[in-house]
C-alpha cells in the first residue's frame, strides 16, 4: 500500500492530495503529477492575474469566447446555469461587466483533478483544494471523513483555530466549501448591487454538497447574499450550510446539526 | 392585507422550539381578537348556519408579525367552534440565531474531535506556508 500526502502550489493557494492506494510508489507519483497538470492548465486558461491568458485577453476584449479553449464556452455555460440556481447571488459578471469566473474555476479544476484519480483507480483519498474539501466514496480511515472548519481569522494568524468539527461518514455529502472575508479580505462582490461589495452580515459561510462545485458555488452566493441566505439555503435541496454572523453567533440550515462529529 | 414575505431575513420554516411561543401568541390572538374573526367568518361563508349537516370548515389566516418574526395559522372549525389549529408557517427573524444555544453547543462540543482536512476561507499559499511553519514549530 501506498500512502500519499502531496501538496501543489497552484492559483495562489494549495491544494493538497492525501490518501492511500493499492498501487505502487512511482505510478502514484505520476498520476498525482497528472492531476496536478489539470489544475496548471486550468489556472494558464483562466487566471486573471496572467496577463496572457486566454481569459485575461477575453477580458481586455481582444479575443472572443469562440476564440478561446472550448473549456471557456463550457464554464460560461455552467456561470449562466449557476447564476439561475442562486436567483442572481452568483454571478461570473463583474460590476464592470467583465467575466471573471474565479468562483468557480478553482473547485471546478479540483473536481477534474480529483476525477482523473478515480479514473486511475486511486478511490481512497481527500482533496484540499485551499480551504474547499472534497471526499472520495472510499474512505477508509475513520478521521479523513470529518472536515474542521475554520475559525474566521486567517489560518495563518495567531488566533487560527478550529470553530467546529463535522463529520460525512454515512451521508450523501462529499465536500465541503468555505467563503469568507478571512484570507483575502473582501474579494466577493455583491452581484446586485453594482459597485458595492459583500452584504457585509456575514463572516463566512460553509456549505457542505455532493459535489465540490455545487458547495463553492452556494457558499459564494450565500456570502454575497447576507443573512437571507440561511432561510434561502435552507430551501435549497441536496445542501447543507452553517453561517457565522456578524455578530460570531452561528445560524444553519435544518439539517446541519446532524452533521457534527461526535 | 398582509402576506408572508419568503424573504424575511434569517427566516426558518417551522421550528420546534417555538411552539411554546406559537400556542402563547395564538392564545393572546385568540384573546385579542386579531383575525379571529377572518378566520372563521370568512367571505365565502359563515360556519355553522346553513343545512342539517355541518360541515367542517378550515380557513388560512393573514401572515401575522411578531416579536421574533412571523406566524400564519390554519384554524379548522364546525359551527363556529373551533377543531384545530395548525401552524402553516412559523418563522423567527431578528434573534432567531440567539434561539439556538444548541447550535453553539454542539458546535462546540465537536470543536475537539480530530479531522484530516480543514476547510475555510481560501486561504493564499502564503499564508498556508505560514500556518505550516507555525504548526512545525511546535513539534518537539
Amino acid at each position: 500500500m501506498t500512502a500519499f500526502d502531496h501538496a501543489e502550489q497552484c492559483m495562489g493557494t494549495v491544494f493538497r492530495f492525501a490518501g492511500r492506494t493499492e498501487l505502487g510508489e512511482v505510478e502514484t507519483g505520476v498520476y498525482i503529477e497528472q492531476a496536478c497538470a489539470i489544475l496548471h492548465e486550468a489556472d494558464r486558461t483562466f487566471s486573471l492575474y496572467k496577463p496572457e491568458s486566454p481569459l485575461s485577453q477575453l477580458s481586455r476584449g481582444e479575443i472572443s469566447v469562440a476564440k478561446c479553449p472550448p473549456v471557456v464556452s463550457d464554464i460560461w455555460d455552467d456561470c449562466e446555469i449557476w447564476e439561475k440556481a442562486t436567483d442572481g447571488w452568483f454571478s461570473p459578471f463583474t460590476p464592470q461587466h467583465t467575466f471573471d469566473p474565479s468562483g468557480i474555476v478553482k473547485t471546478w479544476a479540483a473536481k477534474r483533478a480529483a476525477e482523473h484519480l478515480l479514473d486511475r483507480g486511486i478511490t481512497d483519498f481527500t482533496l484540499n483544494a485551499g480551504g474547499d474539501v472534497w471526499l472520495s466514496d472510499d474512505l477508509s480511515v475513520a478521521r479523513d471523513w470529518r472536515i474542521g472548519i475554520s475559525k474566521t481569522v486567517s489560518i495563518a494568524s495567531a488566533e487560527a483555530g478550529v470553530l467546529t468539527v463535522i463529520d460525512l461518514a454515512g451521508t450523501e455529502f462529499r465536500a465541503m466549501a468555505t467563503s469568507g472575508s478571512a484570507e483575502r479580505g473582501a474579494h466577493i462582490w455583491n452581484p446586485k448591487a453594482a459597485g458595492k461589495t459583500a452584504a457585509n452580515e456575514l463572516l463566512q459561510v460553509s456549505v457542505v454538497a455532493r459535489d465540490l462545485v455545487t458547495a463553492d458555488i452556494w457558499a459564494t452566493a450565500a456570502f454575497a447574499e447576507g443573512r437571507r441566505a440561511v432561510s434561502h439555503l435552507n430551501s435549497i435541496e441536496g445542501i447543507e450550510a452553517l453561517f457565522v454572523l456578524a455578530n460570531g453567533e452561528l445560524a444553519a440550515t435544518d439539517g446541519f446539526a446532524a452533521l457534527f462529529a461526535k | 392585507m398582509r402576506s408572508f414575505n419568503q424573504l424575511t431575513p434569517a427566516a426558518k420554516p417551522t421550528n420546534k422550539k417555538w411552539i411554546g411561543g406559537i400556542a402563547a401568541l395564538s392564545v393572546v390572538s385568540i384573546a385579542g381578537g386579531f383575525g379571529v374573526n377572518a378566520w372563521l367568518n370568512p367571505s365565502t361563508g359563515v360556519a355553522g348556519v346553513s343545512g342539517d349537516v355541518v360541515a367542517p370548515q378550515t380557513v388560512t389566516g393573514d401572515s401575522i408579525d411578531y416579536r421574533y418574526g412571523s406566524i400564519q395559522l390554519e384554524v379548522t372549525a364546525t359551527a363556529g367552534k373551533i377543531d384545530s389549529i395548525k401552524e402553516v408557517r412559523a418563522t423567527a427573524s431578528q434573534g432567531y440565531e440567539a434561539a439556538f444555544p444548541l447550535l453553539n453547543e454542539a458546535a462546540l462540543a465537536a470543536q475537539s474531535t480530530d479531522f484530516a482536512n480543514l476547510s475555510g476561507a481560501t486561504y493564499s499559499s502564503e499564508a498556508y506556508k505560514e500556518a505550516l511553519a507555525n504548526t512545525l514549530s511546535k513539534l518537539k
